[in-house]
């Protein structure tokens, strides 16, 4: 189990900020811990719901979301690189690099990068998800170069 | 719609000197704004019947001003969510309880307060929450998107992706605000000019934002008292009349960290081209009348997204629009002369605020544009006030 966090900043026990949780977004991070990657989708209009939400954003119909997978394939769409540390960070963390990547279903997602130096990096490089245990029951998305 | 147009004005400003003390109480620059606000209106205290307060210490300031001031006729007060992009909706809201008779004389005040709360775009509080289901500014803490510049900087990155654009070029922003900022005693940055290659010698924070692309944390608080316009005219200043509002536009679309259809976040990424803004109509005036513009700029890129969302210029345009001192000191678009958030303090466009009323009363001193009648401020998200002078 995720300890639960109070604040949106709490840190966990290994040193990674922890999600907010709640039973919305659960089964998301209950899915990274088994190599999952998952999103809520609307069964009325196939919508993909993200940031994940417990409602429709893009229909009326009202009819309860559905847990479903995704690939994890997608492509870059913008990246940073931080150089500075921000707690609870640590200096030999950085330059690490974060990336925000349209998935191939369709939602923009942010993440990690894993294996991406920062000079390999263009817009539109293909990348999949990867998975990695971050703290006490807590496995963060990453992502790396498509077909490592 | 009811017509806001010049039914209310601005009839005394206060603001103190940007210091960068950890010592010092943010509530004793609150008090300091009132009081010379007060003064500057021809106001006493026991004038003052409304108060709103938008960044402060902490909850409850909006009780704890008029307690430490000894505020006796306070009658209307109200206190928003810590947030910059709601300076122009404060005001909005004063300008609606005047309207309304539910007060004469309202105080609407905010610190800057970033010195305790941020640390070079880190929010040390974490109280503000729930974009993209991480902070309000795009952050996502688990996977290291866990300053407040990340967001911005995922749309500098974007901007730069889709436009093209040497990046180096964006040091026309940080270096044309401390140009102003060097001519506003207040200003942090005051006498602390910097040149591009300065800007180029800056490090990168969050890449490929460098340090001098960020806002300067320091204490400052600012204070404009709204009344009606007829109040105004007998007060001892000129009037500086709110002539249009525009509200903060929310939703997938809408991020104050990047212009519409850039593809941030949930953003579409489609064309864009600047829409009717209703503030124009509303001050009945056109966009090419803005003598002086206020624009956001926690980060430098924000201020090209505020040029392109409003229609300054066009998609993707703004970099080099910036370029050649256009909104320098003698440009065609004089832009954030008091310094704004990068050059004097962030101030979530407080002091940019009270620096256009100086500049359409002519008391801008070396800052000064001439002939200044029309102002306006403006974020990317949309919200704005339009003020004008006789």
């Amino acid at each position: 189990m995720i300890p639960t966090p109070v604040n949106w900043l709490d840190v966990g026990r290994l040193g990674r900020p922890l999600p907010r949780l709640s039973a919305t977004n659960r089964p998301f991070w209950e899915a990274t811990a088994r190599r999952k990657l998952v999103l809520p989708r609307c069964p009325a209009c196939d919508r993909w719901i993200y940031p994940i939400s417990s409602i429709c954003w893009g229909c009326d119909a009202g009819e309860p979301l559905i847990w479903s997978s995704l690939s994890g394939k997608g492509t870059i769409s913008s990246w940073v690189v931080y150089h500075r540390v921000f707690r609870p960070f640590l200096p030999s963390d950085v330059p690490y690099v974060v990336l925000e990547v349209d998935l191939r279903e369709g939602p923009r997602m942010i993440g990690a990068a894993d294996r991406l130096h920062p000079e390999e990096i263009s817009a539109g490089l293909a990348v999949q998800a990867s998975f990695r245990d971050a703290d006490d029951g807590l496995t963060l998305v990453v992502f790396e170069p498509e077909g490592e | 719609m009811i017509a806001v147009r010049n039914r209310t004005a601005i009839a005394g400003i206060g603001r103190t000197v940007t210091d960068r003390d950890p010592d010092v109480d943010p509530m004793a620059h609150l008090a300091q704004a009132l009081t010379s606000a007060c003064a500057d209106a021809g106001l006493s205290r026991r004038e003052i019947d409304g108060v709103i307060v938008n960044l402060a210490p902490e909850e409850g300031s909006m009780d704890k001003l008029p307690e430490m001031l000894g505020l006796p006729s306070v009658r209307w007060s109200f206190q928003s969510w810590f947030h910059g992009r709601l300076e122009p909706t404060c005001l909005a809201t004063g300008v609606w309880a005047v309207l309304a008779g539910q007060a004469d004389y309202v105080a609407c005040i905010s610190t800057s307060q970033t010195l305790a709360d941020f640390k070079h775009g880190y929010e040390t509080r974490g109280r503000e929450k729930s974009r993209e289901g991480g902070g309000p500014h795009l952050e996502n803490p688990p996977s290291g998107l866990i300053s407040v510049g990340g967001g911005a900087a995922l749309a500098w990155r974007k901007y730069l992706t889709k436009y093209g654009g040497d990046p180096d070029a964006l040091g026309a922003v940080a270096v044309t605000q401390r140009e102003w900022a060097h001519r506003q005693p207040e200003a942090y940055f005051c006498g602390r000019p910097i040149s591009q290659a300065d800007y180029l010698a800056s490090p990168y924070v969050v890449e490929p934002l460098r340090l001098l692309d960020h806002c300067v944390p320091g204490n400052a608080a600012f204070c404009l008292i709204v009344t009606t316009a007829e109040r105004a005219r007998d007060a001892p200043k000129p009037p500086v009349y709110v002539s249009g509002l525009q509200g903060s536009s929310s939703g997938r679309e809408h991020f104050i960290f990047s212009r519409t259809g850039l593809g941030v976040g949930q953003q579409t990424d489609e064309p864009y081209v600047a829409p009717d803004m209703p503030v124009y109509a509303a001050a009945g005036i056109s966009r090419d009348e803005v003598q002086v513009f206020g624009a956001l700029d926690a980060f430098s890129p924000v201020v090209l997204f505020t040029l392109e969302e409003f229609g300054f210029c066009a998609e993707g345009e703004a970099l080099d629009w910036v370029q050649d001192g256009r909104t320098a000191p003698g440009g065609v678009l004089p832009l954030n002369t008091c310094g704004g958030g990068l050059s004097d303090v962030e101030s979530f466009g407080w002091g940019h605020t009270v620096d256009l009323v100086r500049q359409l009363r002519g008391e801008a001193g070396d800052a000064q544009v001439p002939g200044v009648k029309v102002a306006q401020y403006a974020t990317p998200d949309r919200s704005s006030i339009i003020l004008t002078a006789d």
